[in-house]
C-alpha cells in the first residue's frame, strides 16, 4: 500500500455482470482510498455502481460478478488484497463483520423477523468476541445503549416487528459498531428515514465515529447528508469515478459537468428561488456494450465531438487532492468549472 | 364568487378497526387560490397522503367539507354532491401517484393507461381522437408520441412518472393532487420532473396541492404550505415566510433537520425528544408537547387552537406571539 495511513486501498476494481443481453460492465476501474478516521462520500445515481464497489469491499458479491483489480485492506495481521482471499475462507470471515462492517439501506428488510433483535446483534459477538452467552449479552445491550435505544435490556428480547424504522436502523448500527470495526460501510442508511429521524441518526454515525476512531464510506444519492458528513467526496458515474476532493471543493467548486449538474439539480433551502432547476437531461444509460469515449458524453453540455467521443478521459489533478476524469477540463484549466445558470 | 378555486373546511378521516379509532386526520382547514401551489409536509404517518386522498374522494372523509369553485363560477361541496355531478367535476380535480413502479398497470400499453381517463369521461369520443390527444399530451410531458405502443416496463422511472402526469393531464383538470410525485427518483430526474410539473402550470394555469416529505423540494414549487404533525395542521403559511420565521416549534425542529447541500452551511440543530406517538393514543392537550422544548403547564391539559394569527399565517400553538423560533435566511444566490 502506498500510503500508510490508508485503512483501505481499492485500485482499478472492475466488476462485470453476466447477464443473457450481454456482459454488464457495472464498475469499470475504481480507484480510492480511505483513510483513517476519515469520511469517504460515495456520491452517484442509481445503477452507477456504488452497491456493487461496497459488496466487493466484503467480498459479498453475487458469485455471478466477476470481479478484478485489488482491495488493499490493511487488517490486524497486515495488508491483505480482499479479492485474493478465498470468499468463505477464515481470513476473510476474521474480517467481515468484526474490521469491516456494513449499514443497509433498508432497517426493515435486513432484519430475519423470526429471532428477536438482540439474538441477532449477537450473532456478531459470540462469532468474533466471546462464546459466553451471558457475556456476549451484556455487550449487545451495552452497544444498544450507546446508539440510543431506550430500555435497551427489555428491546433486547424483542421483536423487529416491534420497532419502528428509526429504531430498527438503530439496532442495525448497534449490529455493525458491536466488534468495533476499522471501516463501516454505510449504504445509504438513512434513505428510509423521515428528516428528523435522518439528523439523529447522522449525529450519532458521527460521535460513534469520533469515539470509536473508525473510518466510514459513506454510499449515498443524497447530496445534502454527504455534505453533512463527510471529509472527502467521490461522485461515480456509469461505473465510474469521475471526479473526487474534498467536501467544500466538491460543493464549491466543482468541475466534472455531471458533478456540476447534480448539486445544480438540488435546491437549496434559503437561497433566492430559481424559476428553474439546473437539470441533466436524458437517463442513465444501461452499461451493457457501452461505446467507446466518456460513459457521460450524450447527456454532456461541454462535450468535444471528436475528442470525448474517442477517447476516455483520465484522471487530471486540478487542486489539492482534487482529481477530475473530463477533457473539457482538461483543455480549460484555470476556469472557474462551467457556467450552468 | 369565491376568491378560492379549493376550500377545505374542518375536514375529518377516521379509521376504525376492532373498537380502536385512529384519527388519520383531524380538523384540516385551509385555502387554496387559482394557479397557487400548496405544499404540505411532515413525516410519514402524520395523514398528508389521507388528507391528499380524502380531498380528491378517493376514500371518503368523515366529515367536512371541500368547497370547489368549477369553472362557470358555482361553488360545490365535492364530499356531498350526487353520482350525476361528481362524475363531471371529477375530471377537473386528478392525482398523480407516488410510485411510478407500482401505479401503472404493467398489462396496459401506455396509450391505453393515458387514455383510459377519456374512455371513462367521453365514452362517445372516437378513437382516433383519443389517439391524437394522447400524442399531443405525450408531447406535452416530454415523451416520444412513438413510444405510445409500448407497456410500462420498458420505460425508467422518470418517464414513468411523465406517463402518470399525461394521464391526469389528458382530461384538462383545474387541480392536480400531486402525492410524492418525485420522492422515488434519483436527483437529476427529480429536477427534470420538478421542471416539467412547473412549466405545465405555468401554460395551463393548473393549481397543486404537493405533497412531499422533502422540504428542500417543497420549498422550491411551493407559495404556501402547510405543516403537519399527527394528522393535525400544525401551521399553514406563505413558503417563504414560513421557512424564514417558523411559529410553530414543530415546524422549527422540522426544518433544523433538512441537511442543507453546502458544507459551509453550519447546522444547528434541535432536537426532538422521542418518537411520533401512536396516532390511535394521542397524548392529551397539544399533540406534540411531550416532544416540545417549549412545552409549559397549558400545553399538556388544552388543546391549541388552529388560529390566523396574521393574515394568511395560521398556526396552532398556545405560544405562538411570545416564542421566537429560527429558520432558515434568505439570501442573494451564490454563485455555484
Amino acid at each position: 500500500m502506498d500510503r500508510k495511513e490508508s485503512i483501505v486501498q481499492v485500485n482499478n476494481l472492475h466488476i462485470n455482470i453476466k447477464m443473457d443481453e450481454g456482459i454488464l460492465t457495472a464498475v469499470r476501474g475504481v480507484t480510492f482510498h480511505i483513510d483513517r478516521g476519515e469520511t469517504l462520500g460515495l456520491v452517484g445515481e442509481s445503477g452507477c455502481g456504488k452497491s456493487l464497489t461496497c459488496k466487493a469491499i466484503l467480498a459479498i458479491n453475487d458469485p455471478k460478478c466477476s470481479t478484478s483489480g485489488e482491495i488493499l485492506f490493511n487488517s490486524d495481521d497486515g495488508v491483505v488484497d480482499i479479492l485474493r482471499l478465498p470468499p468463505k475462507g477464515s481470513e476473510i470471515r476474521n474480517i467481515r463483520g468484526k474490521q469491516i462492517s456494513m449499514i443497509f439501506q433498508e432497517p426493515m428488510v435486513c432484519f430475519s423477523p423470526l429471532y428477536t433483535i438482540g439474538n441477532q446483534i449477537n450473532e456478531c459477538t459470540r462469532l468474533h468476541i466471546t462464546k459466553d452467552k451471558k457475556k456476549s449479552r451484556e455487550i449487545s445491550i451495552e452497544m444498544m445503549k450507546k446508539v440510543g435505544i431506550a430500555n435497551a435490556e427489555k428491546r433486547y428480547d424483542q421483536y423487529p416487528h416491534e420497532f419502528s424504522g428509526g429504531m430498527l436502523q438503530r439496532a442495525l448500527i448497534a449490529m455493525a459498531l458491536v466488534c468495533n470495526p476499522k471501516l463501516l460501510i454505510a449504504d445509504e442508511p438513512t434513505t428510509a428515514l423521515d428528516v428528523t429521524i435522518q439528523a439523529q441518526i447522522l449525529e450519532l454515525i458521527k460521535e460513534l465515529q469520533k469515539e470509536l476512531k473508525m473510518s466510514v464510506l459513506f454510499v449515498t444519492h443524497d447530496l445534502g447528508t454527504v455534505a453533512r458528513m463527510c471529509d472527502r467526496v467521490a461522485v461515480m458515474y456509469l461505473g465510474k469515478i469521475v471526479e473526487t476532493g474534498p467536501v467544500e471543493e466538491i460543493y464549491l467548486s466543482p468541475k466534472h459537468p455531471y458533478t456540476i449538474g447534480l448539486i445544480g439539480s438540488v435546491h437549496k433551502i434559503g437561497s433566492k428561488r430559481k424559476e428553474r432547476l439546473y437539470s441533466i437531461e436524458g437517463t442513465v444509460p444501461l452499461a451493457l456494450n457501452l461505446p467507446a469515449g466518456c460513459g457521460f458524453y450524450d447527456r454532456c453540455q461541454c462535450r468535444i465531438d471528436g475528442v470525448c467521443n474517442v477517447k476516455e478521459p483520465e484522471p487530471v489533478e486540478v487542486g489539492p487532492n482534487h482529481v477530475v476524469s473530463c477533457h473539457a477540463v482538461g483543455q480549460k484549466t484555470g476556469e472557474e468549472g462551467h457556467d450552468i445558470e | 364568487m369565491s376568491d378560492y378555486i379549493l376550500e377545505i373546511k374542518n375536514l375529518y378521516k377516521e379509521y376504525t378497526s376492532k373498537n380502536i379509532t385512529v384519527k388519520a386526520v383531524t380538523d384540516i382547514s385551509f385555502n387554496i387560490k387559482k394557479g397557487e401551489t400548496v405544499g404540505i409536509v411532515g413525516e410519514s404517518g402524520c395523514g398528508k397522503t389521507t388528507l391528499g386522498r380524502c380531498i380528491v374522494r378517493g376514500i371518503p372523509a368523515t366529515s367536512g367539507q371541500v368547497l370547489y369553485t368549477a369553472e362557470d363560477g358555482v361553488t360545490y361541496d365535492f364530499l356531498n354532491i350526487d353520482k350525476k355531478k361528481l362524475k363531471e367535476l371529477r375530471k377537473d380535480i386528478q392525482m398523480i401517484f407516488q410510485d411510478p413502479y407500482s401505479s401503472l398497470d404493467p398489462r396496459m400499453t401506455v396509450l391505453n393507461i393515458i387514455t383510459e381517463p377519456l374512455k371513462a369521461n367521453f365514452p362517445k369520443m372516437k378513437k382516433s381522437e383519443m389517439e391524437l390527444r394522447a400524442a399531443e399530451i405525450a408531447e406535452k410531458v416530454g415523451l416520444n408520441p412513438s413510444y405510445l405502443k409500448r407497456y410500462p416496463h420498458a420505460f425508467s422511472g422518470g418517464q414513468r412518472q411523465r406517463i402518470g402526469i399525461a394521464r391526469a393531464l389528458i382530461i384538462n383538470p383545474r387541480i392536480i393532487v400531486c402525492d410524492e410525485p418525485v420522492s422515488a427518483l434519483d436527483v437529476s430526474i427529480q429536477a427534470q420532473v420538478i421542471n416539467l410539473l412547473k412549466d405545465l402550470q405555468r401554460e395551463l394555469g393548473l393549481t397543486y396541492i404537493f405533497i412531499s416529505h422533502d422540504l428542500s423540494v417543497v420549498e422550491h414549487i411551493s407559495d404556501k404550505v402547510g405543516v403537519m404533525y399527527l394528522g393535525k395542521m400544525v401551521e399553514f403559511a406563505e413558503t417563504e415566510a414560513l421557512f424564514s420565521k417558523p411559529l410553530h416549534p414543530y415546524t422549527e425542529a422540522l426544518l433544523s433537520s433538512v441537511p442543507v447541500a453546502d458544507p459551509t452551511v453550519k447546522m444547528n440543530r434541535i432536537p426532538l425528544k422521542g418518537e411520533i406517538p401512536n396516532p390511535a393514543n394521542p397524548p392529551s392537550g397539544c399533540y406534540f408537547h411531550e416532544r416540545c422544548s417549549y412545552c409549559v403547564d397549558k400545553c399538556t391539559k388544552v388543546a391549541p387552537e388552529y388560529r390566523e394569527i396574521e393574515k394568511d399565517r395560521f398556526v396552532a400553538c398556545h405560544r405562538a406571539e411570545e416564542l421566537k423560533l429560527k429558520g432558515f435566511t434568505y439570501d442573494e444566490p451564490k454563485a455555484i
